[in-house]
């Protein structure tokens, strides 16, 4: 995978990862589930900093950035504060494989960009109810 | 798994390493196959020298305070994990002994003067449970940015990658622990 690759899949994943957001802060009550509603909103806000910041990465590069999709399949049905909290997880463990690869196959600035990305991913999923493993992003190891 | 980051993959190119991480694990070559100026090398014993000395925090602290076993045995299966797998990027003869020191944190230290921060020296285990697992916890992160600094720094991609994911499970391990009651659960 070329560092443009790697960068473009996860701009990718960014625009996944702010559809679902969006459709998790819909449907969890603020006031019947102020925690995870603030956590999902809170998630919400860095990915919408990290498409950002991505695009830019992108352009820099000398190529146009992945244009977001029209809509994404949620992780799971999404009827309930259990399965909303589930999917974030998901889209979580998730987006910590693509920093890893972003990781692996990037240098210098983009790559400490997604050492960064990978470690708050990682541990942001906890909030979400992610299981620490021995190696996030990265799970045939 | 060992194939991932064995003692062949430091001497790669990162698209060959990319390469690797797609085929089945396969036997690797002697350590004594790997060039020892590949300046990988050195960011993995450094890596692994920090990894067991924070495993010898862990085992000094369950020493002092036998009840935190339980809540400290999912950081050490973790570490455990990744030395284990490390140690296979490390030619034998390697010397850790310098990134060992470094690894142990900052010199001697008054008692009552270490910053909330900061762990106490490895071999001195606070009385107070808490602190002691607030300690571990800093290792954990001590431990992050080791393992970040060293995933900047390497050559290999898919080394870097392993690294940064390392540093990603020790980052976890500290939040954990940070949320921790002492006597056992989670808040």
């Amino acid at each position: 995978m070329t560092p443009l690759e790697a960068m473009q899949s996860t701009l990718a994943g960014e625009h996944a990862a702010l559809y679902v957001y969006g459709v998790l802060g819909g449907r969890v009550s603020a006031s019947a589930e102020p925690a995870l509603a603030t956590a999902l909103r809170a998630a919400h806000d860095v990915h919408r900093v990290r498409r950002d910041q991505v695009t830019a990465m992108v352009r820099a590069a000398g190529e146009d950035p992945v244009a977001a999709a029209v809509s994404y399949a949620l992780p799971n049905r999404a009827d309930s504060a259990r399965r909303c909290r589930r999917a974030a997880a998901l889209i979580e463990e998730r987006c910590c494989e693509v920093y890893a690869a972003m990781v692996g196959s990037t240098a210098r600035a983009n790559r400490q960009w997604a050492i960064d990305a990978l470690t708050d991913a990682a541990v942001r999923g906890l909030t979400f109810g992610v299981e620490p493993t021995p190696w996030p992003g990265a799970p045939e190891l | 798994m060992l194939g991932v980051v064995g003692t062949t993959t430091l001497a790669c190119s990162p698209y060959e390493l990319q390469t690797q991480q797609r085929r089945p694990a396969r036997p690797t070559p002697s350590a004594a196959q790997v060039p020892a100026a590949d300046p990988d090398v050195e960011l993995a014993t450094t890596v692994v020298a920090a990894e067991r000395a924070l495993l010898e925090r862990i085992e000094a602290t369950v020493g002092r305070h036998p009840r935190l076993e339980r809540v400290l045995a999912p950081a050490r299966e973790v570490h455990e994990e990744h030395v284990t797998l490390l140690e296979d990027a490390v030619p034998e003869g390697a010397d850790s002994s310098d990134e060992e020191t470094a690894a142990t944190g900052p010199p001697s230290v008054e008692p009552g003067s270490v910053p909330a921060d900061e762990p106490t020296e490895p071999g001195r285990v606070p009385q107070d449970r808490a602190r002691a697992l607030r300690d571990v916890a800093a290792a954990e992160d001590a431990l992050a940015l080791t393992a970040k600094q060293a995933a900047f720094a390497a050559e290999s991609g898919a080394f870097a990658r392993v690294l940064a994911s390392l540093a990603a499970a020790a980052a976890q391990q500290s939040a954990v622990l940070r949320t921790t009651r002492v006597w056992g659960g989670r808040r």
